[in-house]
């Protein structure tokens, strides 16, 4: 344990001082021991932290540390004990009242919901015991995720419990300390996540508008997407709350006019893009994709549609081609041109495309014996436009 | 000789059946009309009697809703049954129907036949595979073994002496295509490299594609339709001819004198050898597409194939042998009869077996080759499960390949995965078929949950094994390494899954965006 590594440890044997005091004979001697064991144990642990450095290994990177350590006196009932010195933080930033918990990413040093937890187990020798500035670990804030980003203030709380229980502490103490975390706080990440779902909300109508109407398979696929999303949260009635009014208020304004579906699909993907998140990315489209095969039927315009958001959200082709694969069959498109309709590249050589189509046949052949016939069904249809084309090479 | 030693061709159209003779040689055992194939096709007769072979054939042209062809093609289908006086006949039932006739008339010959081989496409998966294993158990057989065809026919041609080194068998059927990439050392070590197919793709198909053109012959002279299924005679009529006319074209440069008729009118059709090659050209692609996967697998060129084997009646079409010409450069092979190399390749194959249990009793050299032939035969499918992966940046659900499409069998793989949460207590394990990284796009073949002692961290080890053996049938292990909980399995083949329904094309109001 790397807070243990170098440890400095003074333990003043305050115990031998019981031997002592049962062997003085002199009065005042043992009241002079005893007064100091009483000291000793009144003063608890002072707990004091440092800013520090790391480094991953060798030439790696730097990372910050708080560095923490006790002093003070420990008592136990009998002697030698196995105990556990555990270590707690939260966040104080905004209310000493209500404090606010503090996540770590690193899963040896956080509990089954990802809160920091430090538990070591340690063997109190003696029946009084005291340290001076032992250090006890090193709170990786690095690793930290608080509530918001940046300087926080952080409420370090060390004790000693009984080992395997936390009911009897035979010492305790804490600090207060200021910790930089550079990682995004878990309350910006929901409020973002909420701005997300409502943008996810907006883009996902007005795909569904962009053939100028608005059907209610489409919008009964975008109500199971949020009601799924939403099964998971336990407290999501705000969120379910403002993406209902988001979806409604651009029903309205594209209902009336007041805006255009190409306008909110350029808008959105520009500020989904902006923040960089593959994921939200990803199931924006495929939620788009979704909504678009949702009448089974895609409308020129909204295969447009599907184009200008993979575009927007610049998402890889080969994400494109294989979420359009698990919504969209080809009996959707009213017309389509054969070498877009199975995703080849434009500007392939005859050898590659040859390549290109012996894989997709490869691809489409095992799902031909699908159990799902709508799958197997799917897979026919491809399999005779890869056939139908591997044909007009040959010819060619 | 103890027991005669068999291999059975159950085919789409026609099934063959061959027995080793006491000389060691595979020969064809004629049936009891005296074709050496007999038609896969079952006639119900009223009154309750079953006639196989040529006769239902015969009698479907005027009888067409009591005579089962082409059931191959339903193998494995758990939803259809064919109807017929208030009883319910299985594909399994019918095949087994087919082999009974077979067996019982090779009987008549050989006498008592309990051991047979068996023959299947390459590209038949689990659920065709055990459909065939219960067809020739309910037809009184006992299974020594059930192979894939085109390596059949390699044994028949290894077994024949002329051919060695890198050959490819183009397996095209009435109702299936497969080819294989064989390694042919001698005619005791026969090893497949890489195997496709199509069991959607036969002589079968090209039928239906040639009346699909007589048919728009006859709607443009009369301006009605003879495929309309509600009469089924024309229809059947309207396919046999065609099927007789792609014979003839095999032949002649053009099949004149297609007589079609229906409702008073007559039409004396013809197609030229041209035209049927339009017509069946986008089939004959895709056989030529599989070869080049097959090819690619078997990371072989075309220059490096020394031979051409062609198996199987639609393997006579001659742009089917024109294709296979320009592509390798040398005429195909077809010194072993096309229709008969897969059911006597399949009674060496049993000569083999039975050889080596015991059971055969062949003297001196034949009996040494039979005892020392080996047959290396691959997975025609990847075999996986499903886990946690990750595809385009975002952790999702993946199938897992454990055994992967061409790996030489029999074999036995074994992978390792980690237990996701703590205090984790139960894995699903679930047994996959398919090639696709996407779950969505592969059958799950069985399932099943491994219970896992409670209190544990996340990361514990679930070792999985897969066991692929000889017969192209699999067992599988799921094992908790630090429990020694174990959970195998015996496949259970599901049933096809059924169409969601489709919804209402209502428009949208307010209250249909309330998210709940």
């Amino acid at each position: 344990m790397e807070a243990f590594v170098g440890i400095v440890v003074v333990v003043i044997l305050i115990a031998v001082i019981r031997g002592v005091i049962a062997a003085a004979t002199d009065r005042v001697q043992a009241a002079r021991a005893v007064r100091e064991v009483r000291k000793a144990i009144e003063k608890g642990l002072a707990v004091s932290c440092r800013d520090d450095v790391i480094h991953e290994k060798e030439g790696g990177r730097a990372l910050s540390v708080v560095r923490v350590q006790v002093s003070g006196a420990i008592v136990v009932p009998r002697a030698p004990l196995a105990a556990t010195l555990r270590v707690r933080i939260i966040d104080i930033t905004d209310s000493t009242e209500r404090p606010q918990p503090l996540f770590c990413v690193i899963p040896e040093m956080s509990d089954e919901d990802g809160l920091y937890r430090f538990d070591h187990a340690i063997t109190i020798p003696y029946h009084c015991s005291e340290v001076a500035n032992m250090p006890v670990t090193a709170l990786p804030s690095f690793a930290l995720v608080g509530p918001k980003k940046g300087s926080r203030r952080v409420r370090v709380v060390v004790a000693v419990t009984e080992a395997g229980t936390d009911d009897q502490v035979f010492a305790a103490g804490e600090t207060t300390v200021t910790i930089k975390l550079d990682t995004t706080g878990y309350l910006e990440i929901a409020e973002r996540t909420k701005a997300r779902e409502k943008q996810i909300a907006t883009l996902a109508i007005a795909v569904s508008g962009s053939d100028g109407h608005f059907d209610k398979r489409e919008s009964a696929v975008i109500r199971r997407f949020f009601s799924e999303r939403f099964a998971k949260c336990e407290d999501s009635s705000e969120r379910r709350r403002g993406v209902t009014e988001t979806l409604q208020q651009t029903l309205d304004q594209m209902q009336s006019g007041r805006a255009s579906a190409s306008e909110l699909i350029a808008q959105l993907c520009a500020e989904l893009a902006s923040d960089d998140d593959e994921i939200v990315q990803q199931s924006a489209y495929e939620l788009c994709v979704q909504v678009v095969a949702a009448d089974e039927a895609v409308d020129p315009r909204e295969s447009r549609c599907l184009k200008l958001v993979a575009e927007g959200l610049r998402l890889p082709r080969e994400f494109v081609q294989a979420t359009h694969e698990r919504h969209l069959r080809l009996a959707m498109f009213d017309q389509i041109d054969d070498e877009q309709s199975i995703g080849m590249p434009a500007g392939m050589t005859r050898e590659e495309k040859i390549e290109y189509l012996n894989g997709e046949y490869r691809k489409w052949r095992s799902r031909a014996t699908h159990k799902d016939p709508k799958v197997a069904a799917e897979a026919s249809v491809r399999l005779e436009r890869i056939t139908k084309l591997r044909g007009q090479l040959v010819d060619a | 000789m103890k027991a005669p030693a068999i291999g059975i061709d159950l085919g789409t159209t026609y099934s063959a059946l061959a027995a080793i003779n006491p000389a060691g040689k595979p020969e064809i055992v004629p049936n009891k009309e005296g074709e050496r194939i007999t038609a896969s096709a079952v006639y119900f007769q009223p009154g309750g009697s079953v006639l196989v072979g040529q006769l239902a054939v015969d009698a479907a042209q005027g009888d067409p809703g009591r005579v089962v062809r082409w059931i191959k093609r339903k193998m494995g289908d758990a939803a259809w049954s064919f109807s017929v006086d208030g009883e319910d006949y299985s594909p399994v039932d019918i095949s087994a129907l087919i082999l009974k006739k077979v067996r019982q008339d090779a009987e008549a010959v050989l006498g008592q036949i309990r051991h047979a081989v068996v023959t299947v496409p390459a590209y038949f998966d689990e659920t065709r595979r055990k459909a065939t294993m219960d067809a020739a158990a309910k037809a009184g057989l006992e299974l020594l073994r059930i192979i894939n065809e085109p390596t059949a026919a390699a044994l028949a041609y290894a077994a024949d002496g002329r051919v060695r080194g890198t050959v490819l068998i183009y397996d095209f059927g009435g109702g299936t295509f497969d080819v294989s990439i064989v390694n042919i050392e001698s005619a005791e070590s026969v090893s497949v490299l890489s195997s496709e197919g199509d069991h959607e793709l036969g002589g079968y198909d090209l039928d239906l594609a040639l009346a699909a053109h007589l048919d728009s012959l006859f709607k443009e002279s009369f301006g009605v339709r003879l495929l309309d299924d509600q009469r089924p005679a024309i229809v059947h009529r309207t396919i046999a001819e065609a099927e007789r006319a792609k014979r003839r074209l095999s032949s002649m440069m053009t099949a004149p004198s297609i007589a079609l008729n229906w409702g008073g009118h007559v039409l004396n059709a013809s197609v030229d050898r041209v035209a049927f090659e339009r017509i069946i050209k986008d089939f004959v692609v895709r056989t030529e597409m599989l070869i080049d996967n097959a090819l690619s697998a078997a990371k072989v060129t075309p220059e490096q194939i020394d031979a051409v084997i062609l198996v199987g009646g639609s393997t006579r079409i001659p742009m089917v042998q024109r294709l296979l010409r320009d592509k390798f450069h040398k005429d195909p092979l077809k010194h072993v009869n096309p229709d008969e190399a897969v059911a006597l390749g399949a009674a060496i194959q049993s000569a083999v077996i039975m050889q080596g249990r015991g059971l055969l009793d062949l003297p001196g050299t034949v009996g040494e080759v039979l005892k020392r032939t080996r047959l290396q035969d691959v997975t025609n499918h990847s075999f996986g499960t499903i886990s946690i992966g990750s595809a385009f940046g975002r952790q999702c659900l993946r199938n897992s390949i454990i055994i992967p499409k061409n790996t030489p069998i029999p074999c036995s793989k074994t992978d390792e995965f980690q237990t996701i949460v703590a205090g984790q207590t139960d894995a699903r394990c679930q047994i996959t078929q398919g090639e696709d990284e996407d779950p969505e796009f592969v059958n799950t073949i069985t399932e099943g949950v491994l219970e896992l002692p409670p209190g544990r961290p996340a990361g514990c080890t679930i070792r999985v094994t897969y066991s692929y053996d000889a017969n192209g049938r699999m067992a599988c292990e799921f094992l908790d390494v630090e429990s020694g909980r174990q959970k195998r399995f015996e496949l259970d083949v599901r049933g096809p899954q059924t169409h969601r329904k489709s919804q209402s094309d209502e428009r949208v109001n307010f209250d249909d965006l309330v998210i709940e």
